[in-house]
């Protein structure tokens, strides 16, 4: 078994501990299943976007653009091996004038540019933690809506998403809609791939690496979808 | 050893289904009533990568106002368009009625149901990700994470393109595998009627050093489905790509020529 | 490896079901689809195209319209043509204004034609004209020359004929002296005649004185004891008093004569009742004598210009008043039956004229509203009396001092004195007034009134004391006179159906009806006998009424 992955048996056991965490912490997760087992939490949190109201193509043609630019300067964790060999490729993809010579300032020019003002939309997460056997990492699946009850759209998603993660991640390897594999109701994936390597690193005690497992994980990838992890979730486990 | 009975690969990418294409009567906002459109849809693509010409031939008739996403519907059933067209068709059981008569809708788009496809993107993520999960539990994400995203490009580009040779030419990378070494797990699917897709751990060798074959993995997977062994008449067909299948075919040949272009092999479940 | 083959069958198969049965039928009509939608498509681009031409083309014309070029030129161009379109404005107002002058002028030019071809039809008719005068004159001349000669031969005549004058007027003065020498002559023969006849009356006168110196002795001799009245005591008087004669009511036309040609507008008997005059619309005014049963014609009284419409005698007889019509009142001299006086002054038709007691004293009534006072020695209208109504009838009366009464159309009966201007009584009747009367002992007046009635009125309390009505009595006219009998005991007047009524005064009731007339009665009149009536109408008859 790789360093980073985990057996289903193990998901179980780093599941209920979590439970047990959160349930000391006063957090709402829950278990869910009974021979497959998922766990739950659903929260409201306001989100800033300036695409709820007013879609523009333009700016998402650019976004698009930016993001792919990006990830050749990958900063993600465990992807510099990539980086050499992703610039090889660049020229296909990547239509964008001078964008290979991008700056960091000046895509943060045009980020602030693209994102002028605002909104603030109060919105309900659900957010399941599911195993994937394939993968043999947990996966974090979520569902964002509006107060009418509408999901919230993937480009208004992902213009919620801090602006540093969406400069370092992939717009569409990052975020799918993807079948819950125990419903079967399309929800959003942040798609495990780079879990395992991800784990890897972050995991080095072997003692306490279930229990830290999923603390450690969602800490990591939570943020990105606007799951808070309080500190005391690193400090009791 | 690896894909190389080519007439068997060809004769999956060639599988076509001829579809009608009717808009929804409540939709109509012209006077003009439209014209059905009949296109012949290959089994092995999605529906958003050949229903552009659907999409521009009816937007005209529905109220510029008020309309959506295209979204598809067969017999009240919302189609999901992430799965191939060749699995969308044989769980339809449409084979009796010919041409595969679907409704066209830009209202009420069930998205508790269906993926949102804005774009071409969006299916291209999801097909990579289905990529990258069959490669995963092949490889352990070893061949596709060593692959050049201008083959990742290539890949993608020879299914939306319908380029056999091209698409074959990346794919056969995702499968190979050396004598001995098997892939680690057959990635599959079992769509069983309404139910959501079953999905398990399989491997292609059995512990004893046998080949793994598609009866095993029903035994394994969906052992209710299989004939009691007091009566010979199943009460379920197992087809794959619109084929029923003898059971003692191995799993590796199988998931190597028979699988849809996302690497997995899906196998659907039918009641007799 | 069976199953290989199995599955590439299956999957053959699969394609052979699903696939080849439909590929190309979808091909065709994707094809016949698509060639459609290329129609579609190439008709929608056409129709764009189209627009766009259409709009271009405009745009086009438009620029045409202003002027074609481009880019600078264009702008120089406009400005030009801008320039030139204000030159060309420019012009077409000079040439609208020249246009009005030419128009202007034309019109003078026409005027002046006109007044051109005025002129010379003046000359033409000038010189015609002229042409004419020439004859004339010629003619003129010759007449001229004519007329010299002629006078030339009248100037010889004359001489020749003054010659023979002048021996003519020494014939006639030697006559002359013949004459008178004759006349010396004549006279001398006559004075001696005389001078015998004188002679002879002398001896004629002595005789006769001697006879009755005689006859006195004689006379003287015996014893006689006779006084006789004077006639000449009873003219003196005026007034005849008829209490002498008895007034009888007759009840026989004796004479029906034919007086005038139309109306007869007046009849009277004189004063003494031996003639009677009658006036007429023949403008004449006739005098007959009633002998017995027959009328004799005494004469004619002529002068008159229009009809009479009254007429009296003075208490004399020796003079005629008569109105007339024509405006005038005309006096005739009776014996001589001459016209003596005509008095003009009115304004109207005078209905009535009438002696005034004062002799030569004369009063008129007219229609013209007024009454005159005329003096007949100046024949001078002496005084006008404004009666502020047509006069139909006039009385004038002696016993109340010297009164007039005039009856008038606003049914008034007035009472002037000649001495004063203004009307001192007025008496309003019922009706309008035709004629007047005065009984005999001047204490009753009649008045005849429109409404068929007869009033009599009491003149020292001006009361009407009776009024004479009776069943088919009708006025004929404006002037129909009725009349009291000599004594007053009765009142007579005649209808306008010929009628002739005679009331009892004292009874108050018709006396007689006499029929005669076949025409509206105008005028009657009683003769001072008593017994001899007449009367008039209106178709030239009148009608002597008596017993004997």
């Amino acid at each position: 078994m790789a360093a980073g992955s985990i057996s289903y048996e193990d998901f179980k056991k780093a599941a209920s501990y979590f439970i047990e965490l959160s349930d000391r912490l006063g957090d709402s997760w829950q278990l869910q299943g009974t021979t497959d087992i998922y766990l739950i939490k659903k929260t409201k949190t306001t989100l800033f976007t300036n695409r709820l109201t007013q879609p523009e193509p333009e700016a998402q043609k650019l976004r698009l653009a930016e993001t792919e630019t990006v990830e050749t300067e990958n900063t993600f964790p465990g992807s510099e091996q990539r980086l050499s060999t992703d610039e090889t490729a660049q020229p296909e993809v990547v239509t964008l004038a001078g964008a290979e010579s991008a700056e960091n300032e000046s895509d943060e020019d045009v980020h602030t540019l693209s994102v002028p003002h605002e909104t603030p939309v109060v919105c309900t997460f659900d957010y399941h933690i599911v195993y994937s056997h394939s993968y043999m990492v947990p996966v974090l699946y979520f569902n964002v809506y509006t107060q009418d009850g509408a999901l919230l759209p993937l480009d208004d998603l992902w213009s919620s998403i801090p602006v540093h993660y969406r400069q370092s991640l992939d717009r569409w390897t990052t975020l799918t809609q993807q079948e819950h594999p125990h419903l079967g109701r399309p929800f959003f994936q942040l798609h495990p791939c780079h879990t395992q390597q991800l784990m890897t690193k972050a995991l080095t005690d072997c003692y306490t690496r279930l229990r830290r497992y999923m603390v450690c994980w969602l800490s990591s990838v939570g943020p990105v979808v606007h799951l808070s992890m309080p500190l005391a979730y690193s400090t009791s486990c | 050893m690896m894909a190389d009975d080519k007439e068997n690969l060809r004769a999956v990418w060639d599988g076509k289904i001829p579809v009608c294409f009717t808009l929804a009567t409540d939709e109509v906002f012209t006077a003009e009533q439209p014209e059905p459109m009949f296109l012949m849809l290959p089994r092995v693509s999605y529906l958003p990568l050949v229903t552009d010409k659907v999409n521009r031939h009816f937007i005209r008739y529905v109220d510029p106002d008020d309309h959506g996403e295209m979204w598809l519907e067969d017999e009240g059933q919302p189609l999901k368009w992430h799965n191939p067209i060749g699995v969308l068709f044989d769980m339809a059981e449409a084979e009796s009625r010919l041409p595969w008569t679907l409704t066209v809708h830009f209202q009420r788009f069930p998205e508790d149901e269906l993926f949102h496809c804005s774009s071409k993107e969006v299916v291209e993520s999801y097909f990579m990700s289905m990529v990258k999960e069959a490669d995963c539990l092949k490889h352990n994400s070893r061949i596709i994470g060593n692959m050049q995203k201008r083959d990742h490009k290539q890949l993608w580009l020879g299914l939306q393109n319908d380029k056999f040779e091209q698409f074959w030419f990346v794919n056969r990378k995702l499968m190979v595998h050396s004598e001995g070494e098997m892939f680690r797990h057959i990635p599959f699917r079992i769509h069983w009627g309404d139910r959501h897709f079953i999905q398990k751990l399989i491997k292609p060798v059995s512990a004893d050093g046998n080949a793994v074959t598609l009866g095993d993995l029903l035994r394994e997977t969906v052992p209710e489905i299989l004939p009691k062994e007091d009566s010979d008449a199943s009460s379920h067909r197992v087809i794959i790509q619109g084929c029923v299948l003898p059971p003692e075919v191995p799993l590796q040949w199988l998931s190597e020529h028979l699988s849809h272009p996302d690497n997995f092999l899906h196998i659907c479940v039918l009641s007799a | 490896m069976e199953w290989r083959r199995v599955i590439l069958t299956r999957q053959h198969e699969r394609n052979k079901k699903q696939c080849d049965a439909f590929v190309g039928l979808i091909q065709a009509h994707n094809k016949l689809f698509e060639s459609a939608e290329g129609h579609h498509l190439a008709n929608a681009k056409l129709t764009v195209e189209l627009e766009q031409l259409k709009k271009e083309n405009l745009e086009l014309m438009v620029k045409l319209e202003a002027g074609g070029g481009s880019g600078q030129g264009d702008k120089n161009m406009a400005q030009k043509l801008l320039s030139l379109q204000e030159e060309l404005t420019d012009f077409h107002k000079r040439k609208g204004e020249n246009s009005q002058e030419i128009i202007d002028l034309n019109k003078a030019v026409q005027e002046k034609e006109k007044e051109l071809v005025a002129k010379e039809q003046k000359i033409l008719e000038l010189e015609t004209s002229i042409k004419q005068l020439n004859e004339a004159n010629e003619n003129m001349e010759q007449n001229l020359i004519e007329a010299t000669t002629a006078n030339q031969v009248l100037g010889d005549e004359q001489q020749a004929l003054q010659l023979a004058f002048t021996s003519l007027e020494c014939k006639f003065r030697k006559l002359q002296e013949e004459n008178n020498d004759l006349v010396s002559r004549w006279m001398a023969l006559k004075s001696r005649d005389a001078d015998k006849m004188n002679a002879e009356n002398d001896k004629v006168l002595e005789q006769k004185n001697l006879k009755m110196q005689k006859e006195l002795a004689e006379a003287a001799r015996e014893q006689v004891n006779i006084t006789a009245p004077t006639g000449d005591n009873m003219g003196a008087l005026g007034t005849p008093t008829a209490c002498s004669f008895v007034v009888t009511v007759p009840s026989r036309a004796i004479n029906t004569l034919e007086a005038h040609d139309g109306e007869v507008n007046a009849v009277r008997w004189s004063p003494s009742g031996k003639i009677f005059a009658t006036g007429g619309s023949d403008r004449k005014v006739k005098l007959w004598q009633a002998i017995g049963s027959k009328c004799e014609a005494k004469g004619v009284l002529t002068g008159s210009n229009a009809a009479v419409m009254s007429v009296e005698f003075n208490m004399e007889e020796t003079l005629l008043l008569a109105a007339s019509n024509d405006f005038a009142c005309r006096i005739w001299s009776l014996p001589a039956l001459r016209l003596q006086h005509t008095l003009t002054g009115h304004s109207a038709k005078v209905l009535a004229a009438k002696f005034l007691g004062e002799p030569n004293k004369v009063v008129s009534g007219s229609h013209d509203r007024t009454l005159k006072l005329w003096d007949l020695r100046s024949k001078n209208c002496i005084k006008t009396l404004f009666a502020g109504s047509m006069c139909n009838d006039l009385m004038t009366s002696d016993t109340y001092g010297s009164t007039i009464v005039s009856g008038h159309f606003n049914k008034k009966l007035m009472f002037w004195d000649p001495r004063v201007d203004t009307c001192r009584q007025e008496i309003l009747m019922e009706g309008q007034i035709t004629s007047l009367d005065f009984s005999p002992d001047g204490m009753v007046l009649l008045s005849c009134t429109r409404d068929d009635a007869i009033s009599l009125i009491d003149l020292r309390s001006n009361q009407v004391m009776k009024t004479l009505r009776a069943d088919g009595f009708h006025l004929g006219c404006d002037w129909s006179r009725a009349v009291f009998s000599p004594d007053g005991e009765y009142v007579m007047a005649g209808s306008g159906d010929g009628t002739i009524f005679i009331w009892n005064v004292m009874k108050t009731k018709v006396e007689k009806i006499l029929q005669q007339h076949k025409h509206p009665v105008t005028a009657c009149s009683w003769s001072i006998t008593g017994s001899s009536l007449l009367s008039c109408d209106k178709q030239r008859t009148v009608v002597l009424w008596a017993d004997f």
